[in-house]
């Protein structure tokens, strides 16, 4: 038998013809795919012994026990721990060490206005060349302190009593007292993210669904806290101060409030006079609520309590202390100051000896410090809108900045010097607002911190030896001593963050054992109890709330071409960064609204010419900014609504119209036009 | 075979989410993308060529203000139990519901990337790598040991954290448990602040999910398409309900009466 070439022509078509139907191209075609699908640039997953380690979440005042997933050392994810449950953020805190907006060294900015590297000594020497020309002059250095309550205010209060020339700018209000929100019946929130960024996350909704609490939500806009309330109360922006009189108005003239307390308050005849003018049917035009919807609003606080009324805080924010005060009179009225499910004062958390003076240097507010008066602004942690802080600025000033991010604030500092982040520092975490508890939660370092970064305060104190001022210990051991302090008062108890068991303080015989419990994983608390004020003081006639009446008006139901608007600013007080990761997540399903956009009622957007989906420019006070313009069928008709958020992305434009037109007080009115 | 190794009946994990209770926090995504490894992607992803495994979608009652409302719903690969779309299109036997869980499973090592599955899948659960996995640099470092990165070109979906399934299983076998013991739960489950998400074992009658996926305001996805999803939502919000399907008793009357 002899072979010829037809055969093996034949033989190779049969071939080609019968691999079709064997495994061998198709496995090729897939081994190929697969190899050209993995590089060696793809990375691989971490390697090592996988541990847990437990500490306490420093991103916002809610201190959450968390527990870390550590691969090795490095830490692979985050949970909440001892029953308690993460924000977003905190679900992916340990992602912030590698953000790449995250600032690691020291900066300055160029005249051009461009942020340029300079070295730790020469941070120190310019500030200290700042602080010493003004160190004779009263008031001409702020300290802006955005984690009041902590450890470390006690030594920027310690620093204020040493020079005279200093003050020190915080909001102590969720410092001293709490909301003992776990017996709370009725909770009033006037423009709060009580389902956002407010509180422990979940607290709030876990308290809702076991039909625990009754959540009555109060703002000009359908937001996740107003859809899940129990009840919305649709209030016109502005009027939120006579909204909050006009209850007391009803509870006074019904008579449901304790008489035999509330009369002997201070200024109650005064109160009376002043409330008088404030009837439902007054205010209804202005809130945009009808007058019975009111009255049941305010028998609802006054019968079913414990209540607690609750106003967002706006530091430096136009009408912002006229709301606080009329917030602090209605609570007072419904009995919720001092009472078991209401605002409780907190135990002071021990301070050892050598800070004790420095507890006693009081904290000013932002508006009591005269404009153009601050030569050297030290923000730390400070999340207050720019413009507010600019208007106290000297015409020749430095702003230092201690923060992990120049964002918002920051982003103007003069100076900017890192601070660690939450697991890269000891630090003590601040006062929770939905707990009336004494706390002291330490948070310990799972990484190494960038080394040209410092802890504000420790920064501090080496520019306070430079410029011959007494320095003072490390934060880290005020920190310890603080400890030992609370130790050696004997009172409270240790939870541990592992198994949520309690112990209480007696059992910790060494100041070392006490701080090892808190560091791997544990809180100190020490609960509060009832106890009346023993002032009562009511706002009078003569208050600034006398002219809320004249100032509440009603948004135009037809704004005009004009299209000038009051402009609703969302509250946020959540950490300042995400982790891109999160930041994508949020992108991709539309779930946060993106910063520079505006949101309109469509029924406004078509009266005032405006065009949706296009950009557009928003001016409010003296500043202006480019937005994409949104409608919205949850916003109110006649009013423009824009979110704050956390800076999400921090290589877009630095300050976002959130930031700034917050600083000119949420009744702003924005013009707005297509461009 | 001894008789440690008898089969037992095997379980059908599932899903009950309480859209009440979701406050569109976004806790789920971020918990799911760090568990499974799930990639930051360039910026500018669409919503189409971005990989959420759970996606937080908003829902509208379509009213205006001041009747609007809005609720939250984290939507996922739902985990069809009959007639699996994906499954049935994959020409490479990437997909597979798994008869031990009820996890229907992504094979990537045997995915083409040809798409078919995301065409298929009603809930458009399913996800695309267009690029290679990247983290912003050094965040590399934090990925989870447990669970591999998928390649540019596979598609990838939720799979109840099967890394945390597979890890439970060994546990159980190393106790001397029995496989239908199987006890875990996914990551979005342990996260979610507000306690809406429950896992578990649907054909075990005395487990909360099974319990809860009985509730009257209990709905599925398009039940229409009798695709047996093991997800379950619940809202006492007849919105809500209208909006993302309807109730199961009202889908049974519905298909009873023609």
């Amino acid at each position: 038998m002899s072979l010829g070439r037809r055969d093996l022509l034949k033989f190779l078509g049969g071939a080609a013809a019968g691999a079709i139907f064997t495994p061998v191209p198709w496995k090729l075609i897939d081994d190929v795919s697969i190899w050209t699908q993995n590089w060696s640039w793809l990375p691989l997953v971490p390697r090592g012994e996988i541990q847990s380690k437990y500490t306490t979440c420093t991103l916002c005042s809610s201190g959450c026990p968390v527990r870390v997933r550590c691969a090795g050392a490095q830490p692979v994810s985050m949970w909440g721990a001892a029953g308690h449950r993460l924000c977003p953020i905190g679900l992916s805190a340990h992602h912030l060490p590698y953000h790449p907006g995250r600032l690691a060294r020291p900066m300055e900015h160029t005249q051009g206005g461009k942020w340029q590297p300079i070295t730790l000594e020469a941070a120190v020497e310019r500030i200290s060349t700042g602080l010493s020309g003004c160190l004779r002059q009263r008031g001409s250095i702020a300290i802006v302190d955005g984690r009041a309550g902590t450890t470390a205010s006690l030594l920027y209060k310690r620093f204020v009593a040493q020079t005279n020339a200093a003050v020190y700018i915080a909001d102590e209000t969720t410092a001293r007292n709490g909301i003992d929100l776990d017996r709370t019946s009725t909770l009033l929130s006037l423009g709060v993210p009580l389902q956002d960024s407010w509180g422990e996350p979940g607290h709030v909704m876990r308290l809702q669904a076991d039909g625990k609490l009754t959540v009555i939500h109060a703002e000009a806009r359908a937001s996740a806290t107003a859809s899940l309330a129990d009840t919305w109360l649709p209030l016109a922006p502005g009027a939120e101060t006579a909204f909050v009189l006009a209850l007391a108005h009803v509870i006074l003239k019904d008579g449901i409030y304790d008489r035999g307390r509330i009369q002997k308050a201070e200024n109650f005849r005064s109160f009376e006079t002043l409330i008088a003018a404030f009837s439902p049917e007054r205010v209804a035009a202005a809130t945009g609520l009808a007058p019975d919807v009111i009255g049941d609003v305010a028998r609802q606080l006054a019968q079913a309590g414990p209540s607690v009324v609750l106003a967002e805080s706006r530091p430096g924010v136009d009408g912002a202390d006229e709301l606080a005060t009329a917030v602090a009179a209605l609570n007072l009225l419904i009995g919720s100051e001092g009472s078991e499910g209401g605002i409780l004062a907190r135990p002071e958390v021990p301070v050892h000896d050598s800070l004790k003076d420095a507890s006693r240097v009081p904290a000013t507010t932002l508006a009591a410090v005269p404009d153009h008066s601050v030569k050297v602004l030290w923000l730390d942690d400070a999340e207050i809108p720019w413009a507010v802080l600019e208007r106290k600025l000297a015409p020749e000033h430095l702003v230092i900045s201690v923060s992990a991010w120049p964002t918002g604030a920051a982003a103007h500092a003069g100076l900017f010097v890192p601070a660690p982040l939450f697991l890269e520092s000891v630090r003590d975490a601040a006062a929770p607002a939905d707990s009336a508890a004494a706390w002291f939660r330490i948070t310990s370092p799972v990484l190494p911190a960038p080394p040209e970064s410092r802890e504000g305060v420790d920064l501090l104190s080496q520019v306070a030896e430079k410029i011959g001022l007494t320095p003072t210990d490390s934060l880290v051991d005020h920190l310890h001593r603080r400890a030992e302090a609370i130790r050696t008062a004997g009172h409270g108890q240790v939870v541990s963050y592992a198994d949520g068991t309690a112990t209480g303080i007696a059992a910790f015989s060494s100041a070392e054992d006490f701080w090892n419990a808190l560091a791997n994983g544990g809180a100190w608390t020490q609960a509060a109890s009832a106890k009346a004020p023993p002032r009562l003081r009511l706002p009078g006639e003569n208050s600034s709330l006398e002219k809320t009446m004249r100032t509440a008006t009603p948004p135009p139901s037809n704004p005009g071409t004009a299209a000038e608007l009051p402009l609703v600013v969302s509250a946020y007080t959540g950490p300042p960064a995400a982790s891109p990761v999160l930041s994508k997540l949020y992108e991709e399903s539309g779930l946060k609204e993106p910063p520079d956009t505006a949101f309109i009622h469509p029924q406004t957007a078509e009266r005032a010419g405006l065009k949706p989906g296009a950009r557009a420019m928003v001016e409010a006070g003296n500043v202006k900014r480019p937005v994409l313009l949104e409608i919205s069928t949850l916003v109110m008709p006649g009013t423009l609504h824009v979110s704050a958020a956390p800076e999400f992305h921090p290589a877009r434009p630095k300050h976002s119209i959130a930031g700034t037109t917050a600083a000119n007080g949420r009744l702003v009115r924005a013009r707005i036009w297509n461009v | 075979m001894t008789k440690e190794t008898v089969k037992t009946r095997p379980a059908r994990y599932g899903m009950v989410i309480d859209l009440d209770r979701c406050n569109g926090c976004g806790a789920c995504m971020i918990a799911c993308a760090v568990e499974n490894n799930v990639p930051a992607c360039p910026e500018g992803v669409t919503d189409r060529t971005g990989i959420t495994w759970m996606r937080v979608q908003k829902l509208s009652n379509g009213q205006s203000f001041p009747d609007s409302r809005t609720a939250f719903i984290p939507v996922m690969c739902q985990q069809c139990g009959d007639k699996t779309p994906c499954v049935s299109v994959c020409p490479q036997q990437a997909v597979e519901v798994d008869e031990a869980s009820g996890i229907v499973d992504q094979m990537p090592q045997r995915c083409l990337g040809c798409r078919y599955c995301m065409v298929a899948c009603p809930y458009h659960a399913r996800y695309f790598n267009w690029w290679d996995p990247a983290w912003p640099n050094g965040m590399e470092r934090t990925l989870n040991p447990d669970v591999a990165p998928r390649m540019r070109g596979v598609v990838e979906k939720c799979n109840f954290c099967h890394g945390r399934y597979q890890e439970a299983r060994a546990k159980a076998a190393v106790d001397g448990a029995a496989e239908r013991a199987v006890e875990y739960t996914t990551a979005c489950a342990e996260a979610c602040p507000t306690g809406a998400i429950t896992f578990g074992d649907l054909d075990d009658p005395g487990s909360e999910v099974a319990q809860l996926a009985k509730s009257e305001n209990a709905f599925r996805l398009l039940e229409k398409l009798g695709t047996g999803p093991k997800v379950h939502y619940i809202s006492k919000r007849a919105w809500v309900r209208a909006a993302a399907g309807s109730s199961l008793a009202a889908e049974t009357r519905e298909v009873r009466h023609g």
